[in-house]
């Protein structure tokens, strides 16, 4: 019994909601609804749980001197100060110390780091492109042809955008397509085993 | 349309049902052999003797949304660690984008006993996730970066911090946008529907093998259905 | 609960007889059990319930002080020594100190006798007397007595005698020597006559070194502690060089014998064919080609060079379209704008989000902003406010919906406009004079997606596009155009902008250049100077892919 319970829930969860999507129907709308209303709020109390992790996993890392502890503590600062500001102020988390620290600290932040995608694009390019194979080098002819389509276009060499674009639009999606329903395929696959209650992703 | 739908899916459960008793009654079917699972477990063997621990990341994705499948498959690689971690010893560090992924990760650590390997929940944001993984990563050094599921661009920050560190990794993704990325930063990739696969043919459960099975077999009846459709629309048929 | 004395069984409190067997519950003359509370007839020892023991534990006054058990002294004695007192279950382990002198048969007798249950298992003989250096091993030997309780003992080790361990092995005894065993005896056997050695083999034979000198006798220590002792080392001297030692002994010392194989082993190794050179210092590889990259984008940024085409190449369809759809809007229009981007694609995302709005904020329209991102209201209200629209009047921003698939589902099926509150302030959608006829999602008269994400575009494509009737159009980075394109073919979405290069267009289209038109000529010399560090990596030596 103790097994069967939670099968039966999620089975029945997850059948009520894929329902809901083929059938419309007042009451099976409302219960669909109602239920992704209940795992958006489970969802939410997980981050307790993300917060609680980060909070006792850095302050180990402080206690025991690891290495890169510093940082750890600048973490724990920064946790505390967004929490602290964002329940203090009647604005919430829109008030103005959180936007500062969005705007200024965040934003830049982050748009910096994914900056440096184009760095380590390029030298995963050319590790990759070194390598004395078959598909390596189908890769490398590819690659040159749509930067060169992709650079041309703002010089007078426009004309090798069109085969630039040919490229992306028949083979590349074409193996994109297949890629695509192999992994729809997959998804379907994961998401009836649990359905049909053949597989679970939580324990007893 | 829904109609279609509805159907497809109620044969694909019935087949996958079919092939979950084919699978217990004649025994684990042959699979094609994957090199970069191969060299997984070969990592695990390194991590047995070396003592150092393995790095598992399942994705940039949650469960609970679009991206459940996915994650879900990167959960199974982490079960898998945490399985052979918890009979040999071997420590396995993870880290997690967001907390709905990281109770399964608090979940297998009960399951199979602690390895001694942190759980991190870095933020659920995808640059912040991939910089405070690569931390991880430089301060714990671990044998193997093992990273599957539902990735996004900033793979590849997390890649190239491995390579720079020396790390040997493992990568799969199913976003055609980052699977150039993925071929090219790691030599042992997982590419598309393999990493669903993953947790069959390391595990070898019946019910992750009746998947795959149910996999092929579901591509193929579209392979044919794609093939007669375009000869009929070509000739003008429909 | 009591238990019956007699048969044990329980019984409840208050009986006076046992339920089992009949016997009385609480006898006259009884002993109640200090432990499970039952009463035991006055004969028991023990417990019959529980087993344990009866008697009263003796009080402080009538138990004696204490005795230090005796500390063994080495070499004198070794003993177990125990209290006489001790508990019951020590009774068996129980010794008594006592005087061992070298055993004899009978005295191991009568100890056997007298004490019971007092005796050790082991009693190692004393060997020496008081106050004496142990003799050297030579002198003495080693004896162990073994000594039983007599019970313990079988019959035949009953007259067991003391065990001497001679260190020297017996002689056989005189019956062994009568009897015959064959391998032992003696075998005459004929030895063959010793064969021809051939010539070859006879030049192979070892030369036989002379006999070893022996070694000199080495002198005794006369002083100090280590006198007496020879074979000791000779203190080395300090700063004395030490003796050269050849690193490789001369052929003729080796006594390897025949001539054949001392011209083989004076035979010198062939020098090396190829002289290998020492490989040259490692570059960081890597790090040169980022460097590569950073001038690529610095210079030109900060050179002005290249810039857009001084001739006309023509503007993609997807920005033609995009462009006449906006243009197509009356004034005063509604335009629901969804901000699906983290902050990490901002760089590209509000360069082509900025001129739209500029567009929409040329054109007169009154601008929603939404989110299916949580952090996607406070940037959407920065580019607002930095493309200069009025809160309230021009713009409004109605925040985040949570849920991605579910939430533009309710969004879309639901009747009536779902969001009714204001992101920044909390007031609702009515209070602003601007926004109030908004009732429902066909109020609107144009949707406009900035994804960065395949789900999110995705999302609103599926889940509203294909419910209502309200013209789409999308900006999405130039990695996501290839999966937008196609429902810009089927007239999913009305107008397409794909990454800073079709934002540049837009700008050049629009007439008001930006940092679109400043940023993509840069982009595209930054990918000729990619590709051709990439082909020029590719052509040299690199590893094998497995």
């Amino acid at each position: 019994m103790r097994k069967v319970i939670p099968i039966l829930v999620a089975v029945l969860s997850g059948l009520t909601v894929l329902a809901d999507f083929f059938i419309t129907h007042p009451i099976l709308d409302l219960v669909g609804r109602t239920l992704l209303q209940w795992a958006m709020i489970v969802a939410a109390f997980a981050f307790v749980a993300g917060l609680l992790n980060i909070f006792f996993t850095h302050t180990s890392r402080v206690f025991h001197r690891e290495k890169g502890w510093g940082y750890s503590i600048v973490v724990i600062l920064a946790m505390w100060a967004v929490l602290v500001f964002g329940f203090l102020e009647p604005e919430g988390p829109h008030g103005y110390v959180v936007s500062w620290i969005f705007r200024y600290v965040q934003y830049p932040l982050q748009a910096t780091v994914m900056a440096l995608l184009a760095f380590f694009a390029l030298s995963a390019g050319y590790r990759a492109f070194r390598r004395r194979t078959l598909e390596s080098t189908i890769m490398l002819l590819t690659t040159s042809l749509v930067l060169l389509g992709y650079a041309a276009i703002m010089t007078d060499l426009w004309p090798m955008s069109a085969l630039k674009e040919w490229i992306l639009s028949v083979p590349a999606m074409a193996g994109v397509r297949g890629i695509l329903l192999g992994v729809a395929l997959g998804i379907t696959a994961t998401g009836l085993r649990i359905l049909i209650g053949m597989d679970k992703p939580y324990s007893d | 349309m829904n109609e279609l739908s509805v159907a497809f899916l109620l044969f694909f459960a019935l087949f996958l049902y079919i092939a979950f008793i084919e699978v217990r009654i004649r025994g684990k079917p042959n699979l094609r052999p994957m090199p970069a699972l191969d060299f997984l477990k070969e990592g695990l063997q390194r991590a047995i003797e070396s003592g150092r621990p393995l790095h598992v990341s399942p994705g940039t994705g949650t469960v609970g949304e679009k991206d459940t499948a996915e994650t879900l498959a990167g959960l199974g690689l982490l079960e898998y660690a945490h399985r052979q971690g918890g009979l040999y010893g071997i420590p396995v560090t993870s880290t997690f984008f967001h907390p709905t992924a990281m109770l399964s990760g608090y979940d297998f650590k009960r399951r199979f006993g602690p390895t001694g390997g942190r759980i991190y929940f870095i933020a659920p944001e995808r640059g912040i996730y991939a910089a405070g993984a690569a931390e991880v990563l430089k301060n714990e050094r671990p044998i193997l970066n093992l990273a599957l599921g539902p990735f996004g661009y900033e793979f590849l920050l997390l890649s190239e911090a491995a390579e720079s560190y020396g790390l040997d990794q493992v990568a799969g993704a199913t976003d055609p946008a980052v699977l150039p990325f993925v071929y090219s930063s790691t030599e042992h990739s997982l590419i598309g529907e393999e990493v669903f696969a993953a947790k069959a043919y390391l595990s070898k459960e019946p019910k992750a093998l009746a998947g795959v099975i149910a996999q092929d077999v579901m591509r193929f009846i579209l392979i044919i259905g794609i093939t007669v459709g375009v000869i009929l629309k070509t000739l003008g048929v429909i | 609960m009591i238990y019956c004395p007699n048969c044990g069984t329980a019984n409840r409190e208050g009986s006076r007889y046992c339920n089992q067997c009949g016997a009385p519950l609480t006898p006259e003359e009884g002993i109640k059990c200090q432990i499970c509370g039952a009463i035991n007839s006055p004969e028991n020892e023990k417990c019959t319930n529980c087993g344990a023991s009866l008697k009263p534990a003796p009080s402080p006054e009538e138990k004696p002080a204490e005795e230090l058990p005796k500390v063994p002294v080495f070499p004198e004695e070794i003993i177990l020594t125990l209290e006489e007192e001790a508990p019951d279950f020590l009774a068996d382990l129980r010794a008594k100190a006592q005087e061992v002198v070298l055993p004899e048969e009978e005295r191991v007798e009568e100890e056997a006798e007298e004490e019971k249950e007092e005796e050790p298992i082991i009693i190692l003989e004393e060997r020496y007397e008081e106050e004496e250096l142990p003799p050297t091993p030579a002198e003495e030997k080693p004896t162990v007595t073994v000594e039983y309780r007599e019970e313990e003992l079988p019959d035949w080790l009953k007259e067991a005698k003391e065990i001497v361990l001679p260190l020297e092995p017996s002689p056989p005894a005189d019956w062994l020597k009568e009897v015959e065993i064959p391998w032992l005896e003696e075998e005459i056997v004929e030895v063959p006559a010793l064969a021809e050695i051939p010539p070859w083999l006879e030049a192979l034979r070892p030369i036989e070194e002379a006999p070893a000198a022996p070694p000199p006798e080495e002198e005794a220590e006369e002083k100090g502690v280590l006198q007496g002792l020879k074979g000791l080392l000779k203190p080395a001297t300090i700063f004395e060089p030490p003796e050269k030692i050849p690193l490789r002994r001369e052929v003729a010392e080796l006594s390897l014998g025949s001539e054949e194989i001392q011209k083989l082993v004076k035979l010198k190794p062939a020098a090396p064919a190829v002289k290998i050179k020492a490989p040259p210092k490692e570059i960081r590889t890597h790090r040169l080609i980022h460097f590569i990259l950073f001038l690529a984008v610095l210079i030109p940024m900060l050179i002005g060079w290249p810039s857009m085409p001084s001739g006309s190449p023509p503007t993609p369809l997807g920005v033609e379209k995009f462009f006449q759809t906006v243009e197509a809007l009356p004034p005063g229009s509604f335009v629901l704008v969804a901000f699906d981007y983290e902050p990490y694609m901002a760089g590209e995302m509000e360069a082509v989000a900025y001129p739209v709005l500029a567009h929409l904020k040329g054109k007169g329209c009154r601008i929603a902003l939404i989110s299916l991102n949580p952090m996607g209201p406070a940037l959407a209200q920065a580019l607002g406010e930095r493309v200069g629209l009025r809160y309230g009047e021009e713009f409004i921003n109605l925040g985040y919906i949570p849920g991605v698939e579910a939430g533009l589902r309710a969004l879309g099926t639901s009747e009536d406009w779902l969001v009714r509150y204001d992101y920044l302030q909390g007031k609702p959608l009515d209070s602003f004079p601007a926004f109030q006829s908004i009732k429902g999602l066909k109020d609107w008269n144009l949707i406009v997606l900035f994804s960065g994400q395949s789900s999110t575009l995705l999302g609103w494509i599926e889940q509203v596009g294909s419910v209502i009737e309200v013209p789409m159009v999308a900006g999405v980075i130039s990695g996501l155009k290839p999966y937008a394109e196609p429902y810009l073919n089927s007239g999913q979405l009305k107008g397409l902008l794909g990454g800073m290069t079709d934002a540049a267009f837009y700008e050049a289209v629009l007439g008001k250049p930006s940092e679109a038109t400043r940023a993509a000529p840069v982009q595209a010399f930054a990918l000729l100077i990619a590709l051709l560090v990439i082909l020029a990596g590719s052509l040299t030596r690199g590893g094998s892919h497995a």
